[in-house]
């Protein structure tokens, strides 16, 4: 009890300082839990896909490949399940309007497309109607579609009937919950596209293929493409979250960066909070001396000396957190995040570095302490 | 004594204490070299990047792409439309009256950095002969440039500088045979310098490919323009698109390049704002230890706005050599270098705009920081202060 007074009244003797310094502190980590947030939101975007899935593309970009692929890379060992996906562009009623629908074939395992959050027997629905289609709910809203609506979009690639006017029924409608980034897919049968389209026929974009375990991934890939390499569509393959990685750090390793910055950052808070405290505690000489006098022993002082950083350090951390945790979703948003939660991990390495930050800043404030002797220290030289 | 020469004087000597309470003041030198050095970085990053994929940009010149299709990659051109688009008016034709128009073709190169040896993706594309009269941008550094119909590569020199086994004579396997390295070229320090250029009509027939994925056209001017946008839209058989070359390299750049500038701004918003609250915390410190000088200055007659402002101006100048020492710093470890994870490498540029942007702002901390403990500085009670001391 009285240390935690002899505490308080040591971070008091100059409320000032201390104020400025809590402040600067809790800049530092407000920044620090935003840029982190950050980084683990990019990493957990990844998470989102299964460890076990490959994405099989051709290996020229734009060219499409022959659907009798899946039946071959079905034949091959470790492999659970396929899904393949074509995308048609289309236009609902306007040119500006652009729809880039997505025709579904194979076994289809919906959370290929991330977690949607879609009635299970809305997904059954698509695979009943041949003209059927799930769409986002942010597409369905904006073009105010309801389950059960028929909408005609025109789409870029002409029919067998001569026109382009592809007819749909919507079947389902998805939610993404908790998340920035809006539920705007439209999705179809394959089936649909198939015996519609003109050209490229029995062919689709993109094969996921899922293996029954991510220790196969690499095996599987292998022998996907090894066994198209002398075919008319040599294949590439890699695994979704591999694929995913690198469309995060195309142009920018931001994991770097924000490394970086959080480092220089908290080298300078590291320097401020020190000071500050080698300043406090050389004011204090006398008072020291007096404690000692007392019969306080050095570590005491010391000890008291660590706690006050401490408490100053781990208080500008919470104040950080919970600015950073107020602005996050807009920062999200403005990097284009999918998550806008703030994830609990930050908080907790937060902390823990608060903690590191008071202990190294303290240090040496508590050789300070030791060097005068109670004579000087009362003497006040 | 007049204001100015006051002012002067009451600065100098408070430099002249500054070895006195060095700790407090150096605190905020290296704090605002920390705050310039993360800001003008970000903004260096974002810029240059910027700056890499408009380098080339000419607005007589269209790139096509297939209906819908956001990038090259994503679009899908017959020959059949690459000769519709050669026919159209507007387009401009060389002196033996082809038309300049070059049919693009992007395949994957998969290449080992000669630093660390990890594997990244180029892009090789296959271009018509008559490319080089249509970016006049690329200039030969070595060697020869390719001839038609045979498996021979032209490399970007940024491509050349980073990765293995792209220099002239080296053999490059793609689809199963050999195309040796002829050559090697600068453009402008566009995205071009990171790719490999290759004959289209040899990369289409290994590839066994019968489109492209984009043609880019020079146009007679800026003017035929909308002539060739009319007779592009008007034969419906046409399934294209026309971007400027501006708007694709906006299209390009805009994601990555906001998201440093965003990254950019908050950091330097966050840790200014910690930084001004350093800057007060010594200019605090640096007050408390002066105030007797101060307090005995004021009996002199100096005046209170004099002492305020010499504060002020002690703040700011502190304020400027931190900033200073972040853009030394900057200018030493990343101007010039070369940034870029696959596949567009871009040399990184500081630029006088960054450059005034990271002092205004470290301005804007001086003086966020330094007011509020000048105009205490103005406000010492002269008789405690003197009677204590």
């Amino acid at each position: 009890m009285k240390f935690a007074f002899l505490v308080l009244s040591g971070l008091w003797r100059s409320p000032t300082r201390t104020l400025l310094t809590f402040l600067s502190a809790a800049a530092t980590f407000s920044l620090f839990g935003t840029l982190y947030a950050i980084n683990t939101g990019f990493e957990s975007a990844i998470d989102k896909f299964s460890a076990n899935r490959l994405r099989v593309v051709s290996d020229t970009p734009a060219a499409m490949l022959p659907i009798a692929f899946v039946s071959q890379i079905r034949a091959l060992p470790h492999v659970s399940s396929i899904m393949t996906l074509t995308p048609l562009g289309c236009y609902y009623q306007d040119h500006k309007n652009l729809v880039f629908a997505l025709a579904l074939g194979g076994d289809v395992n919906l959370d290929v497309l991330g977690d949607l959050n879609l009635p299970m027997d809305q997904a059954q629905a698509l695979f009943k109607r041949r003209t059927g289609a799930i769409v986002g709910r942010d597409l369905a809203e904006k073009h105010g579609w309801v389950l059960g609506s028929r909408i005609p979009l025109t789409g870029f690639a002409p029919k067998k009937d001569g026109t382009t006017l592809w007819e749909f029924d919507i079947v389902g409608i998805y939610d993404v919950p908790n998340r920035a980034d809006s539920a705007e897919l439209f999705l179809f049968n394959y089936e649909y596209l198939e015996e519609s389209r003109v050209s490229q026929h029995g062919s689709a974009a993109f094969i996921f293929v899922d293996t029954t375990d991510a220790d196969h991934n690499t095996s599987v890939a292998a022998a996907i493409d090894s066994s198209f390499a002398n075919s008319v569509q040599p294949t590439f393959t890699q695994s979704e979250r591999e694929f995913q990685l690198e469309v995060i750090n195309r142009a920018v390793d931001m994991q770097l960066i924000v490394n970086v910055i959080v480092m220089s950052s908290l080298f300078t808070l590291l320097l401020v909070v020190g000071n500050t405290m080698s300043r406090a505690v050389r004011e204090r000489v006398c008072e020291f001396a007096v404690l000692r006098a007392l019969g306080y022993s050095t570590a005491r002082i010391s000890a008291l000396v660590i706690a006050e950083v401490q408490v100053l350090s781990l208080s500008a951390a919470l104040l950080g957190l919970v600015t950073a945790n107020a602005i996050f979703p807009a920062v999200a948003k403005l990097v284009n995040l999918v998550e806008i939660v703030m994830p609990l991990s930050v908080a907790a390495q937060a902390f823990g570095i608060a903690f590191v930050v008071a202990l190294l800043s303290s240090l040496p404030s508590v050789l300070q302490i030791r060097r005068p002797s109670i004579v000087e220290g009362l003497a006040g030289r | 004594m007049n204001f100015f020469r006051q002012i002067v004087a009451i600065t100098v000597f408070g430099f002249s204490s500054l070895p006195s309470r060095w700790g407090s003041s150096s605190t905020l030198v290296v704090g605002l070299a920390g705050v310039v050095s993360v800001f003008l970085g970000m903004l260096t990053l974002s810029s240059s990047l910027t700056q890499t994929f408009s380098a080339s940009v000419r607005p007589d010149r269209v790139l096509v792409l297939s209906k819908g299709a956001r990038f090259e990659a994503n679009s899908l051109i017959s020959l059949q439309d690459v000769a519709h688009i050669q026919a159209l008016p507007g387009v401009r034709r060389s002196q033996a009256g082809h038309p300049i128009v070059s049919a693009e073709t992007l395949v994957p190169l998969i290449v080992h950095q000669k630093l660390g040896d990890e594997k990244t993706s180029i892009t090789v594309r296959g271009i018509s002969p008559i490319a080089f009269d249509l970016r006049p941008e690329i200039e030969l550094t070595a060697g020869r440039k390719m001839r038609s119909g045979l498996k021979e590569l032209l490399v970007g020199r940024e491509a050349q500088s980073r990765y293995k086994g792209l220099d002239i004579g080296d053999y490059v396997t793609i689809r199963g045979s050999q195309w040796q390295v002829v050559g090697s070229y600068r453009s402008n320090g566009d995205p071009r310098e990171s790719e490999v250029l290759a004959d289209g009509l040899s990369l289409l027939a290994a590839y066994k490919r019968d489109g492209v994925h984009s043609v880019s056209v020079q146009l007679d001017g800026v003017e035929s323009l909308s002539v060739f946008r009319d007779a592009l839209s008007a034969n419906p058989e046409l399934h294209l698109d026309i971007v400027s070359e501006q708007q694709y390299a906006e299209r390009q750049s805009q994601d990555f390049a906001s998201l440093l500038a965003s990254v950019g701004y908050l950091a330097g918003c966050m840790l200014g704002l910690g930084a001004s609250f350093a800057a007060m915390n010594s200019m605090y410190t640096a007050i408390t230890v002066r105030q007797t000088e101060i307090a005995t200055l004021r009996v002199l007659g100096f005046a209170p706005s004099a002492i305020v402002l010499s504060v002020l101006l002690e703040a700011l100048l502190l304020v400027l050599l931190g900033a200073t020492v972040g853009i030394i710093l900057v200018e030493s470890l990343i101007d010039g270098q070369i940034y870029g994870n696959s596949p567009v490498l871009s040399r990184l540029q500081l630029s006088t705009e960054a450059i005034w942007t990271a002092l205004g702002l470290s301005c804007l901390i001086g003086l966020l920081g330094g007011s509020v403990p000048a105009v205490r500085a103005g406000m010492i009670p002269l008789a405690r202060v003197l009677r204590e001391s």
